[in-house]
């Protein structure tokens, strides 16, 4: 097991994990999100290529309402 | 009709989506408003609640949405927020808004301009949310940006066009669209400054705060096409003494 931080909290995960994978597990809708790993914008299309490392910080956004 | 980059837009009301008691009703105002082009901003997802879709309704309303990079204190966030957004959204639209004072959420001039360069350099449609200075406008232009987005007064005060000899002064000289950001209060106040020749304005607060919200959105709408066709038709000129509009028949020297 490895550990990340997935927006502010520690999570768990398998090795080989992928970005896609994690996406999947905290049930997220992929196609209204985007990503940032260790302060980097990373395009979706890369989310499955991607594995998560261990300490890896990662957040993740979608739209919320605003003017 | 206006155009802002490559796109075309019917109605020169863009809306906001923040404020609004609930979803249904955002959107419904929404519908009413007959705006095109709406506003989002962007957040960490939290952990303690649902994940509230709020893109599939707005995307199935065929609006073409706006987001905003509100939360970013300096050109360097912004940046960052609108790259984030630009992956989110699949969109290159971005309204520029840097606002470090929560107080009175006055847009910093300077990072604003510096940020509005990297991203035009970088392919943004950039729309920067200002202070109605017409030179930090025409300063805009010139790096790129698609429109300027000067501010009646204070985000969501609704206290309408307190800045509105500066507006007469940016809609004048700027070569590029005009969108009346902030502060508008009433549908008056979104028609007068349809009148001066704004080419659109964005209101958030004064529908989502209405006791009435779908209503309000009916009223700003009409209220924003009377004022374009006002402007279209030219306002008579203010005159400071009288000037009759009956013959002064002399009845009692007869």
């Amino acid at each position: 097991m490895i550990t990340i931080e997935f927006n502010g909290l520690a999570q768990e995960l398998g090795y080989n994990s992928s970005l896609l994978q994690l996406i999947e597990l905290k049930n997220l809708n992929p196609k209204s999100l985007a990503l940032v790993l260790n302060d980097q914008v990373v395009p979706r299309s890369r989310w499955a290529q991607i594995e998560c490392q261990h300490s890896d910080k990662i957040d993740v956004f979608s739209a919320v309402a605003g003017g | 009709m206006l155009s802002i980059a490559d796109h075309q837009f019917d109605s020169r009301l863009f809306t906001g989506t923040g404020k609004f008691s609930d979803a249904k009703t955002m959107l419904a105002a929404i519908e009413a408003s007959q705006s095109q082009l709406v506003t989002l901003a962007m957040k960490r997802i939290d952990h303690n609640k649902d994940f509230d879709d709020l893109l599939t309704p707005l995307q199935q309303m065929g609006v073409k949405l706006l987001p905003n990079t509100a939360g970013a204190r300096n050109a360097k966030e912004a940046v960052f927020a609108a790259e984030l957004a630009s992956e989110m959204l699949a969109t290159k639209w971005i309204k520029l808004e840097i606002h470090p004072d929560p107080k009175y959420l006055m847009p910093d001039a300077i990072e604003t301009l510096k940020a509005a360069e990297i991203l035009c350099a970088k392919g943004f449609t950039v729309l920067p949310y200002v202070h109605a200075d017409p030179v930090l406008c025409y300063r805009l232009e010139e790096a790129g940006c698609a429109a300027v987005m000067p501010l009646g007064s204070p985000i969501g005060s609704n206290q309408g066009l307190a800045t509105e000899p500066f507006l007469e002064i940016i809609i004048e000289q700027a070569n590029i669209p005009v969108v009346i950001d902030a502060g508008i209060g009433a549908p008056s106040q979104a028609c007068r400054a349809m009148e001066m020749g704004a080419d659109a304005v964005l209101v958030n607060t004064a529908i989502a705060s209405s006791a009435d919200p779908v209503q309000m959105a009916k009223c700003f709408n009409q209220a924003v096409n009377t004022g374009r066709q006002a402007y279209l038709a030219g306002l008579g000129n203010v005159e400071k003494q009288a000037k009759h509009t009956s013959p002064l028949t002399n009845f009692l020297n007869l």
